[in-house]
Parts: structure tokens; C-alpha cells; sequence
């Protein structure tokens, strides 16, 4: 009996999944109306904010709806990457201005240029909707083989501080630091806490998507080299592209040699004395936000983008968080990162004496346009291009950035946008420069490099890998600045035969 | 007879079998083989994954991505931490899953017997991805359970994930006992397929509970062991997704391996060409292996 | 006397290594239960007991947030394990039952897939599910599902098949009975318990895959149970408990399924120990 019940609710079960399936099947076609825009994150406040400007955007549409869909963040590149090649991809697609550079190469990505021309109808008073974007952030993205093409629009920037936990320094005695503080400052608070048995800060290096210590290098370089880096921005327009990447190591007498590099060495050297400061067990770290949000480590390394994450739990607009909870109750600022001192001292066998070193500069950790933007020529094809173009038309004019500054804590780079008072201190001072030269072999559009960038500076820091071959163990074994260096040469040069340039 | 036999079915065409497989070769053509023969002649390219012959590289340039391969340090490393998945992976599944089988089998009573099976089949209803993850959780350096315990017990907490030389094992002792799987059932159903005669023979005949095993159920279970040896090695070459979840082959490439390496090339490089080449070789090591296991078997039964 | 005992004490150290065993398996199971009740402050007093009071709450968040997947999960598994299950048993039949011109090529062709890394043909896989329309439609999951999941069915089922008695079939062919009438009146009941086995195996494979749901699955709508579990243990700011919460529901489908087959499963192959 039962077993002939069983039967039957077997037989209906597989009979309701086939019409489920091919119900589903049938619903979910290609909508002709739909304009679909892909992003990435875990960044729930981003999306929302995002909907928003969607919702708004869809009251004045009567023959098109944008629709916004969320990818998981790991993955984004491969399924991106998939889609274009299969012609199939989302209408609008975020990317970064590497991806936007490689898919342009290979002929995905609409060139956006004639659009730029044009005025943006959702602002006033512009000739241009080139015009409405602020500094060179429009012009960091311009396609790296001929910049007078645009494969993207950037929307927002980002910026890299120290997230300081007011109340836990206030409690262990120590005094709240103020933009200006050196890296002798971070010591002392640093022995100061470790003193109480408090992990002062903490770093994430467990996976590429959180390479947090590739920012501190590009940091640091960017003082100690500073000449030199400019001397590598040959179009000076505040970024060094791939070409310029590639020429710095490949064109003239004088090329960047990482293998030699002294200023190099000096930082990696720092950073390894630098890491006993990181918390144990940073290089299986994937979340530091966690530990700072339970109040058992005051500082951690943040991205701008973090501060959604911390708000999300902190913040009393959020219906979800748990207001109850004593541990999140805390007040917190945020620093940039500690200036290099000529002579930085560290502790007893360490002191850094950084020759190079330019001094003063109110540097701008990260600052490169984010938030970027691009149709794919499958978008086109379908007849959805110029409604695309709209979109993304009114998510940067300033009505849509100022949406997305006030909902989800962006840095906008439209002109004449408020920044959300949350992430005021998040603003590049004035006269700040950014980061030009990205010394991770990144902008390379080689994702396995970048990897063993980050890999192979990963075994330096456990001491799986010495630094150059001086300091090997049989002094011939490759150390880790020769290693980057091999890297750079081989990836430079396959770009510079693919490209055919020729200087 | 033979004969006879051989001469009647050349005689006489029989469809049947034919149809019968036709569905499944002509799905595996459109979803396996032509995919594979794609793989295998774009391995022999310098390949961005395009079809389209006006944009993209598509560039014929022979065994140089095997060359390349092969010089690479990082290859050459995730072969070597593959190298040591395999091994511990097939001794792990040629031992923990028999034992428990063994035990399992042994038991005099059928009901107790059949609850034992029960409580080793039901673990299984846990999605891989959340034993993962979970995995991750328990050595997690921060918040994990195993750091949570070593606390609470006065020890330093330990960092499995983050340490070169622990990670591996780490890897490894995810799912520990490693009894709660297909494996398992597999061994039973081949010690229930074993003609119990023999064993009460052996009973009569004086021999104990371990010659029993080593002389019966031991090599009787020989196609099991066979088919779980395959099996785990295959697994174990091309199983990424784990590590990926977990270590992403951290620290450094410590815990690496080439079909980690193969997606990345593909997807975060769009060197197609070269992941295809990473594939193939990943192909041949397979083939091998199971051919060697194939031949150990074979000896084996004709000693 | 003294053999009784003996017996009595292998007894118990048999029942004790396996609960050893268990106890062992289940300490990722025992994690995930204990944490499913914890508000974010509880998990700060430890991960390893319960804490009190139990949140039930996080179960109906989990819930809201993974149901869809779920069931999607649900559908694409019921219909690619019934359809694999088919096609390995007339397949796996057709090989070991029939002697035919080529057999030998044609089995080693279809186990060599099992030799295939999933990866090296994912990208070409994903251009002709494009190609062929099925993108974003859950037909791009089971229709490759049908293909390469069958493979080891086949084998295990050839297997079995070779090994039934071929007396069986040749009286039956004696008695004029048809082809198809041989394999489902004879041979389907013959294999069933195989065929149970090869139902589990792909039931499990499907449900866990992760990598090609991925790629074809664009529609948040469609998607399944593992990137459901992905996207939710990455959000931002997402309550831990609740996360364990949506595992556990993750696992309530197959545990369904098992504690409904589990007799059916067990019964197969006790009898078949006893014969």
C-alpha cells in the first residue's frame, strides 16, 4: 500500500518537475524589452542603490526596463568572459579598465567615443558628456591602443584607508591618531596594544580577490620612485597603461629592471618587517572586516568599498541589523595609510633609511576610475545599444551618481556630486596624486600573473622565498624580484609582438 | 559451439543495440566528443577562445604550449601536490571505506547491520559545496573550530590554512574518516556479490576472521578495488572546485594543482589554447594510470 | 563457552569502531547544526556547543533567501537522474547483453569520457549550448547531464548485466518474446538494484555541480542550490547563522529522498548478500 503510494508521489513529482522545467523554459526567454546590467560584488548596498537608480530610471521608459542582476564576485571574470565570447553577454556589463582593455581587443565592446561627444541630455549646461566627468578619470579609461577610442565609463573611485576602531583605542589608552601620522606612530600604537595583548591590526592575504598588500607596494613605490614613474606616464594623463608599462621595460637604455631595483627591495624588505604587525595568520585570512566588527582588533586595511560592509552592520538605516548587539556599537574613522619617514624605524635590528623617498605628498592610495561600465557589441546587435547608452547616460549624470553616493557610500567622479557624508574622509585631499604604476603586474590583462604576482609574494613574505639570488640559500636560486622581473619580461613582450609596437 | 555462435550473428543483423545506444552517442557527440576534439586540436593554438575569424588570435604554433608547460615552474609544482593527492587519496579509499565495509559486513545481525549502513549513507545528503565550506570554517584561523578548541583547552591556535607545509594535509583531512560515501557502497555491494559459501567453507576449515579477509574478501574484492582506485585517481586529477573553495591553492602554490591552473589560464588569461594544452596533458596522465591500473589488475587475476 | 564470549567481544569492538567512524563523519554535520541557531553575538562565545536561547529565526530567513534555488535544484536533479537512469540502463543493457560488430570500440569510446576533465571541454560545451539555444534555459543543464552523467551508469550497469545469467534470456527468446520485451519485463527487474545505485550516484553529481551551472545559468531566477550557497556565504554583512541555517536546508532535499529510498536501498543489497 504505502509502497504504491510512494510509486505515485514518485510518478507526479517527476511529472510536476518536467512541467516546472519546461514552464520555466518558456517564461524566461529572451525579452526583447529587457535591458539587463551585470555587476559583481557582495556588496548589497551597491545593488540596491543600483535598483534604485533602475527604478527611477524605468518611470520615465515605456519600452524598455532595465533590469539589474547581481554575479557572484569570484567568478565574475570567467562568466564574463564566457558571455562575450559566446555573444550572448548582458546588455550592460561592469568591468574594470583592464578587462574593458583585453574585450576591446578582441572586438566585443562597443566604442563608446561618438556617445562622449555628445551632450548628456540628463545634465544641463555641458557640451560634452565627456565634460561631466571630473579630473583624468574619464581619460584613465580610454583604450590603451588608441586613446582616442572609449570601451567604458567609469562611474565611481576608490580609495584605500585604515579603518581605526575609536572606543578600543580610547580604552587602551592610546590616542586617535590624525591624518598625518608616520609609521612611527603605527609602532607605538601598535607595541602599545600588543603590550595588552591586542592584535593591533589586522590584514587579509588569503585569496587574489583581497591582494591587499599590492596596494602597499604600489603605495610605497609611488614615493620612493616617484620620478621615475612620472618619466613612465609618457601621455602624462596621470595613469601608466599597458603600453607604457611595456615600454618602461622594454624601450631604452635605462628600462625598469625589478631584479635589481634597490627602491623595490626596500619596499618588499619593509613590508616582510612590516608583517609581524599583520595579526597571525593573515596569509589564511580572507575577512578582516569580521574581527574588526566583533571589536577584537581595532585597525584594519579597507578598501572604500568596505565601508558599505561596516555600515551594513553598524548602520541604523539597515532594517536587518542586529542593534541589539553590543559588539557592534562602536565609533570609527578612517586614516590614510602612515607616511614613510626617511628614516623609518621599526625595531632594534630594522631601520629603514628610504634614499628616494619623496617626501610630503598627500598621496591618494588607489584613485583610478572603478565602477566602469561597457555595452558589448551583442547589445547592439539585439537593438538595445542606444537605450544602453541612455542607462548609463543617467547613472552618470548627477542625478543618478548622487543616488548612488548617498545609497551605497561611492566615491562619484561626476562633477558637482556630494560625496555621502559617511565617506567624507574617504576623499582625496586636494592636490592629491594617485597611484600611477601598478607594480603587480597588473593592466597586463594576464589574470594567471597577476596570480603569481601575488602567489610568489606570498612565499616571500612565509620565507618560503628569498628576496633576490644574493640572499638565497646557495645564492643562485632565483629570489622573488627575479622571479617578478622574468614575469614582467615575458608578459611585456608578448604584448609588444601582439601589438606590434614599435617605439 | 564458439563457432556456431560467431557464424549466426554474422548471418543475422540485429538492430536492437544500435538504437538502443544511439541516444546517448549522439548527446555525448554534441556535449563530449566534439568539445574533447576541439580541446586537443586548439591545445597545438595560441587560442582566445574566439570563433570568429575577424577578431581575436587564433595562431597555429605546433608544441609550443606543451614546451612552455613544461618549463614552467608553477606546472611542474601543482603536478607534484596532485602527485601527493593521488597517492593519499587511493591509499585513504582503498583502506578506510573496505574497512568499514568489512565491519559493517561482519556483523552477525541484519538489523544492526542495516542501521550501520543507514548512518554512514545519510551524511552524504550534505551538498559538496557546504562541506566545503564547512571545512573552511572548522580551520578557519580566526573564528574555526578547531582554533576555537585548541583556546578553550589553554593551546596557541594553529593556522592549517595558511602554512605550506600543513595545507596539504589539510586538504587532506577534509572529510575525514573519508567511510561516508559512494565508496562505501560500493564495497559493500562488493562484499555482498562474494558467494558466502566460500567463507563458510573457510570457517569450516578452520581458518580465523583475518585469514578470512585476506584470502577471500580481499581479492574477491578486486574489481571493487579496481573500479575505486580509477575512480579516486581520476577524481583526485581533476577535482578542483574543492581546492579552489577553500585555499584557491594558497599559500603560494602550495597547494596548487593543474586543474586549477587550467581554469585559470582559460578564463583569467583567455589563453585558451594553453588551458586546452594543460587539459590534454591532465588527459594522458589519466589514461595512463588507468591503463597501468588496468594491466596490475589483469596480472593479478591471471596469478 | 569461550567462543561465545570471543564473539560477544568482537561484537562490541566492531560497534564501537563504527561509531567511532560516525561520529567522526558527522563532525561537520554536528558544526553546521550547532551554528544554525546563533545570532552573530552567540557565535563570538564559541562555535563549538549550542547557545541558548535557539534562533528558529535564522531558518526563515535562510528559507526566504534560498527556496527559489532550491527548487530549481529540485527539478533539474529529479529530471537528470531519471533521465540518466534511463539511459544507462538501455544502454548499459545493450552492452552487456548483445554480442554486435564494434562493441568493443563503441564502449570504450563512451568510457573514455570518464577520463575527460570536465574543464577541458567546458568552454566548447558552453559554445554550443549557445550555439544550439539553449543558454540560459535549465534544458542546457540536463541535456549535458543526460550525456556525460550517463557514462558511468553505463558502466556500472554493463557490469551487472554481463554478470545475470544468459540462460534467462534465451529461454524467454525461445518463447518468442521481443527484444523490448526482454529488457523491460526480464532485465529492468533484474538490474533494479544497480540501477538504484547508478540513480544515487548521478542524483548526487547533479545536485553538486557547481562549475557548469555557472557559466549557463544567467537568470538569478534559474539558478541552483550551490551558487544560491556561494552568493549567500559572500554577502556582506550576512548573518553567519543564518547561512548555516540555508546548509542545512540545502541538505533537506536529499535527505527527503534518501530516508524515502533509504529501505528500498538497503534492502537490495542485503538481499543480495544473503543469495
Amino acid at each position: 500500500m504505502f509502497s504504491k503510494v510512494k510509486k505515485w508521489i514518485c510518478y507526479v513529482l517527476v511529472v510536476v518537475c518536467f512541467g516546472s522545467l519546461v514552464y520555466k523554459a518558456a517564461v524566461t526567454g529572451n525579452d526583447s524589452r529587457k535591458v539587463v546590467l551585470s555587476f559583481w560584488g557582495t556588496n548589497l548596498p551597491y545593488q540596491y542603490a543600483l535598483e534604485y537608480v533602475a527604478a527611477e530610471y524605468n518611470k520615465t521608459q515605456d519600452d524598455f526596463e532595465v533590469v539589474i542582476d547581481r554575479q557572484d564576485a569570484g567568478n565574475y571574470r570567467t562568466w564574463m568572459g564566457a558571455r562575450l565570447a559566446g555573444g550572448n553577454a548582458s546588455d550592460i556589463l561592469a568591468t574594470t579598465i583592464v578587462y574593458g582593455n583585453t574585450d576591446a581587443a578582441n572586438g566585443y565592446l562597443c566604442d563608446l567615443s561618438d556617445e562622449l561627444s555628445k551632450p548628456n541630455p540628463y545634465n544641463e549646461g555641458e557640451e560634452s558628456w565627456a565634460d561631466s566627468f571630473g579630473g583624468t578619470y574619464l581619460t584613465q579609461v580610454a583604450y590603451a591602443a588608441d586613446t582616442s577610442q572609449y570601451y567604458c565609463v567609469p562611474t565611481s573611485t576608490v580609495s584605500v584607508r585604515i579603518m581605526i576602531n575609536k572606543d578600543m583605542l580610547k580604552k587602551n589608552g592610546v590616542e586617535i591618531p590624525d591624518e598625518n601620522w608616520t609609521f612611527s606612530d603605527f609602532r607605538r600604537i601598535c607595541e602599545k596594544l600588543e603590550a595588552k595583548g591586542i592584535t593591533a591590526m589586522e590584514i587579509a592575504n588569503a585569496k587574489f580577490i583581497n591582494y591587499m598588500v599590492s596596494w602597499m607596494i604600489d603605495i610605497f613605490m609611488a614615493q620612493l620612485k616617484y620620478d621615475d614613474i612620472n618619466g613612465y606616464d609618457r601621455n602624462t594623463n596621470g595613469q601608466v597603461e599597458t603600453e607604457e608599462i611595456v615600454r618602461a621595460f622594454l624601450d631604452g637604455e635605462d628600462v625598469l629592471n625589478l631584479a635589481t631595483d634597490t627602491d623595490f627591495a626596500e619596499t618588499m624588505r619593509f613590508l616582510k618587517t612590516w608583517s609581524k604587525y599583520w595579526g597571525d595568520g593573515y596569509n589564511s585570512r580572507s575577512d578582516t572586516s569580521e574581527n574588526f566588527l566583533r571589536q577584537s582588533v581595532p585597525m584594519f586595511f579597507s578598501g572604500s568599498w568596505g565601508v558599505s560592509g561596516v555600515e551594513l552592520t553598524l548602520n541604523n538605516d539597515n532594517p536587518d541589523a542586529d542593534k541589539t548587539n553590543p559588539y557592534t556599537m562602536f565609533d570609527y574613522v578612517s586614516l590614510p595609510f602612515p607616511k614613510l619617514e626617511k628614516e623609518t624605524y621599526i625595531d632594534a635590528d630594522n631601520t629603514f633609511t628610504f634614499t628616494n623617498l619623496k617626501e610630503g605628498l598627500p598621496f591618494q592610495e588607489l584613485g583610478e576610475p572603478s565602477g566602469c561600465f561597457c555595452i558589448p557589441k551583442s547589445t547592439a546587435d539585439n537593438g538595445k545599444y542606444e537605450v544602453a547608452v541612455d542607462f548609463l547616460k543617467y547613472l552618470t549624470s548627477q542625478k543618478g551618481a548622487s543616488i548612488m553616493a548617498e545609497r551605497a557610500y561611492e566615491i562619484p567622479v561626476t562633477k558637482g556630486v556630494q560625496v555621502s557624508e559617511k565617506m567624507s574622509d574617504f576623499l582625496p585631499p586636494e592636490n592629491s596624486e594617485s597611484v600611477k604604476f601598478r607594480f603587480n603586474l597588473l593592466n597586463l590583462a594576464d589574470g594567471v600573473a597577476e596570480e603569481y604576482h601575488f602567489k610568489q609574494v606570498q612565499n616571500y613574505l612565509m620565507g618560503e622565498l628569498a628576496l633576490n639570488r644574493k640572499e638565497s640559500k646557495n645564492g643562485r636560486t632565483d629570489g622573488l624580484m627575479d622571479l617578478i622581473q622574468k614575469k614582467y619580461l615575458e608578459v611585456t613582450q608578448i604584448l609588444r609582438d601582439d601589438n606590434e609596437w614599435e617605439w | 559451439m564458439i563457432e556456431f555462435n560467431k557464424k549466426s550473428k554474422l548471418r543475422k543483423f540485429n538492430p536492437a543495440p544500435y538504437l538502443m545506444i544511439l541516444p546517448v552517442l549522439v548527446l555525448l557527440c554534441i556535449f563530449a566528443f566534439y568539445p574533447i576534439c576541439l580541446s586537443v586540436i586548439k591545445s597545438f593554438y595560441r587560442w582566445s577562445g574566439t570563433f570568429d575569424s575577424n577578431y581575436g588570435i587564433n595562431q597555429f604554433i605546433g608544441m609550443k604550449n606543451y614546451v612552455d608547460l613544461f618549463k614552467d615552474k608553477v606546472f611542474l609544482q601543482s603536478w607534484l601536490n596532485t602527485l601527493f593527492f593521488v597517492v593519499s587519496g587511493a591509499i585513504i579509499n582503498l583502506i578506510f571505506p573496505f574497512l568499514c565495509a568489512l565491519i559493517v559486513f561482519s556483523l552477525k545481525s541484519e538489523k544492526l547491520s542495516y542501521r550501520w549502513r543507514v548512518a554512514f549513507v545519510v551524511p552524504m545528503v550534505v551538498p559538496s559545496m557546504v562541506v566545503f565550506l564547512l571545512w573552511q570554517f572548522i580551520y578557519d584561523v580566526d573564528v574555526g573550530v578547531i582554533n576555537n578548541l585548541l583556546q578553550g583547552i589553554g593551546l596557541q591556535k594553529v593556522d592549517l590554512l595558511g602554512n605550506p607545509s600543513a595545507v596539504k594535509w589539510a586538504i587532506r583531512f577534509m572529510g575525514f574518516p573519508w567511510v561516508g560515501g559512494t565508496f562505501l557502497l560500493v564495497y559493500i555491494a562488493g562484499l555482498s556479490g562474494i558467494d558466502n559459501s566460500l567463507r563458510e567453507a573457510a570457517r569450516i576449515d578452520g581458518a580465523s576472521t583475518l585469514r578470512t579477509v585476506f584470502f577471500i574478501d580481499v581479492p574477491l574484492s578486486a574489481p571493487q578495488f579496481k573500479m575505486v582506485l580509477t575512480l579516486s585517481i581520476i577524481g583526485e586529477i581533476q577535482d578542483f572546485v574543492k581546492i579552489q573553495t577553500v585555499t584557491e591553492g594558497g599559500p603560494g602554490y602550495s597547494s596548487y594543482v593543474p586543474g586549477l591552473y587550467m581554469y585559470q589560464t582559460a578564463f583569467a588569461s583567455n589563453e585558451y589554447g594553453k588551458a586546452c594544452a594543460i587539459g590534454v596533458t591532465m588527459l594522458i596522465v589519466m589514461l595512463v594510470c588507468s591503463t597501468l591500473i588496468g594491466k596490475l589488475f589483469k596480472t593479478e587475476a591471471a596469478d | 563457552m569461550q567462543a561465545k564470549a570471543k564473539k560477544r567481544v568482537s561484537l562490541v569492538v566492531s560497534n564501537v569502531v563504527l561509531a567511532i567512524f560516525l561520529l567522526l563523519t558527522l563532525v561537520p554535520v554536528y558544526v553546521m547544526i550547532v551554528n544554525s541557531f546563533k545570532t552573530p553575538n552567540q557565535m563570538l562565545d564559541g562555535v563549538l556547543f549550542f547557545s541558548f536561547p535557539l534562533h528558529f529565526s535564522n531558518y526563515a530567513d535562510a528559507f526566504k533567501r534560498i527556496f527559489d534555488y532550491i527548487w530549481n535544484s529540485v527539478t533539474i536533479a529529479v529530471v537528470a537522474t531519471v533521465g540518466i537512469t534511463l539511459i544507462s540502463a538501455i544502454t548499459g543493457y545493450a552492452f552487456g547483453h548483445f554480442e554486435f560488430r564494434g562493441k568493443k570500440i563503441l564502449f570504450a569510446l563512451i568510457i573514455l569520457n570518464m577520463m575527460i576533465p570536465a574543464v577541458l571541454t567546458l568552454v566548447p560545451s558552453y559554445l554550443v549550448v549557445v550555439k544550439i539555444g539553449l543558454y540560459d534555459t535549465h534544458f542546457a543543464l540536463i541535456l549535458p547531464y543526460f550525456a556525460t552523467g550517463s557514462v558511468m551508469g553505463i558502466y556500472l550497469v554493463r557490469g551487472f548485466v554481463e554478470q545475470l545469467p544468459k540462460s534467462v534470456f534465451e529461454a524467454a527468446k525461445i518463447d518468442g518474446v521481443s527484444e523490448f520485451r526482454c529488457f523491460t519485463s526480464i532485465a529492468m527487474p533484474l538490474i533494479k538494484t544497480i540501477l538504484t545505485t547508478v540513480s544515487i550516484l548521478a542524483l548526487l553529481n547533479v545536485w553538486n555541480d557547481i562549475v557548469w551551472p555557472m557559466l549557463v545559468l544567467e537568470d538569478n531566477a534559474l539558478k541552483t542550490i550551490p551558487l544560491g550557497l556561494l552568493e549567500f556565504n559572500q554577502q556582506q554583512g550576512a548573518n553567519k547563522g543564518a547561512l548555516f541555517a540555508g546548509y542545512i536546508l540545502a541538505s533537506v532535499p536529499l535527505l527527503i529522498y534518501f530516508v524515502l529510498n533509504l529501505r528500498n536501498f538497503m534492502d537490495s543489497l542485503v538481499e543480495g548478500a544473503i543469495k
